[in-house]
């Protein structure tokens, strides 16, 4: 069982280092050819731009019967995408694996994930809830993490270079509304935390989802 | 399922309620009829993986034990079966992949009771390879399919060049039996089945249909989640790709509730697939209940 397995997986590893147009590596993190770290640069012309992602790979015993495991290593802001646990949602990652997919093939679809959200089937469903909401927000606060957690240089124009955003602006939220309820006198942590729970941008601040936010605090 | 997500005291839940039984459940809290369901559980899920892949012929009246106490349809149908001589079963893994196992081993059962298996196994040879540039124009990876394709040719060519191994109905099956290479053909068999449906993309558009909400799927969508995938039932579009794909006949006798069939002369529908399937085209026949197909034959002694 496991010989086939084998030849397969160092085939697609050794591949992967060949294929130098792809810009995706897939890496050994000790001996074991089954537990590996792939990587590739976030896709141009999104908020991941300049950001360098790397994902977890496990070879189930199965496999390429199996779907192989990912998840992202780096943190990624991105509906499909758990923000606290890097887990993945991606039909070719479940029920639409097939045993002619790759690893490398795979690492490419995650990219395209990445171009391409699908809030509609959501792994994290408050990043899901902030992409629907607020576009603009939605890609200011994704590009926020791809500096903070992928190495993507600060854009020129938006940010000043080496300028780390506030933890208002890693959570999405505006400073001038996080401030509303801070200056009530409730915690900043908390007020962040709840703020993201309900989704309070964009169109979502009015008056009865303000309402909505004191009653969580007061909870 | 149970969907109370409250962490559940220790004793016997509110009336009704099964609480929830997890890994942090302390084992002597159990009471006899939550045991019981977790059996129950147990083996179902145990049922499927701990059968074979695929399994030596049954009579038919085993079968028909499991519908005594159910419609009288189905025990007309299976009583006409026997009575034409359909009386040997042979199960395959309800697994998702069961049509193309039962495929596979009525494919290799034809050869070998065939007049000449040497030549029917060239002839088989040939019609695989036949397949191969649809799916090297499909974009598939030539040498992830070759190897999967490898283990299916492999006994193929063992009868064209008259190994033994192969030359029995037991011997095919044991092949049938090992994991691995039965899934490798299970692949092959899925691949060669979506590039025809990808190569005769007019023909089969209109009726690709997504089998959960019955909408209409592009022939790629089709192809990239209910072909390629293993575990994926086959539906009528995959089964009549294989079989013009591989130029040959497939006929599928329904157990199901429909009225019986209308000629006069049978009492079962058998829906057919393919170029040939008359008697002397020597069509594979097969057992379709319900969302699982099982391969059925007549047990006649191979013709000298």
């Amino acid at each position: 069982m496991s010989d086939a397995r084998l030849r397969r997986v160092q085939k697609e590893i050794k591949d992967c280092a060949k294929d130098k147009t792809s810009n995706i590596s897939i890496d050994m993190i000790d001996e074991s050819p089954f537990h590996l770290i792939g990587a590739f640069p976030g896709p141009p012309d999104t908020p991941y731009e300049g950001g360098y992602y790397e994902v977890d790979i496990v070879i189930p015993d199965a496999y390429p019967f199996q779907p192989v495991k990912m998840k992202f290593i780096t943190k990624v802001y991105h509906p499909n995408v758990s923000s606290a646990s890097g887990a993945i949602c991606l039909d070719i990652l479940k029920d639409a694996w097939s045993p002619v997919l790759t690893l490398k093939s795979t690492l490419i679809s995650l990219q395209s994930l990445l171009c391409e959200p699908v809030p509609n089937d959501p792994q994290d469903a408050e990043v899901a809830k902030h992409y629907l909401a607020d576009r603009n927000s939605f890609n200011a606060t994704a590009k926020h993490w791809a500096q903070a957690y992928a190495q993507a240089p600060a854009h020129k124009k938006k940010n000043e270079p080496g300028k780390v955003a506030t933890d208002a602006e890693m959570a999405g939220l505006s400073e001038e509304n996080v401030v509303g309820f801070t200056d009530m006198g409730f915690s900043r942590e908390q007020v962040i935390s709840i703020l993201k729970k309900l989704n309070y941008r964009g169109n979502n601040v009015n008056p009865q989802s303000y309402n909505a936010v004191l009653e969580e605090l007061l909870k | 399922m149970s969907t109370q997500t409250d962490a559940a005291p220790a004793q016997a839940s509110a009336e009704g309620q099964p609480r929830v039984i997890d890994e942090n459940t302390d084992l002597s809290t159990l009471t006899d009829q939550e045991i019981m369901k977790l059996m129950e559980g147990m083996d179902h899920q145990d049922d499927q993986m701990n059968k074979p892949l695929i399994s030596t012929p049954v009579p038919l009246s085993v079968i028909r034990q499991e519908y005594e106490k159910g419609s009288t349809q189905i025990l007309k149908k299976l009583d006409w079966l026997a009575e034409n001589g359909w009386d040997q079963v042979w199960r395959a893994r309800g697994d998702g992949d069961c049509y193309y196992r039962s495929f596979t081993l009525a494919y290799l059962v034809r050869i070998l009771h065939s007049t000449d298996s040497q030549l029917e196994a060239n002839l088989a040879y040939e019609s695989i390879q036949r397949a191969l540039p649809a799916m090297e124009q499909c974009g598939f990876d030539k040498e992830l399919y070759e190897e999967f394709l490898d283990s299916l040719l492999v006994l193929i060519r063992s009868f064209a060049e008259g190994g033994e191994s192969t030359s029995t109905e037991y011997g095919i099956v044991q092949s049938l039996q090992d994991a691995e290479r039965s899934n490798c053909i299970v692949v092959a068999l899925r691949l060669i089945t979506s590039s025809y449906i990808r190569t005769h993309s007019d023909l089969f558009s209109p009726f690709l249909l997504s089998p959960t909400t019955f909408l209409p799927l592009s022939t790629d969508d089709f192809c990239r989640s209910e072909v390629e995938p293993c575990g994926k039932e086959a539906d009528h579009a995959q089964i009549m790709a294989l079989a013009e794909a591989l130029n040959i006949g497939v006929r599928i006798a329904y157990l199901d509730r429909s009225d019986l069939g209308s000629e006069a002369d049978s009492a079962i529908n058998w829906v057919e697939f393919g170029k040939d399937t008359s008697e002397p085209g020597r069509p594979l026949t097969l057992l379709y209940r319900p969302g699982h197909y099982d391969v059925v034959t007549k047990d006649v002694l191979p013709q000298v």
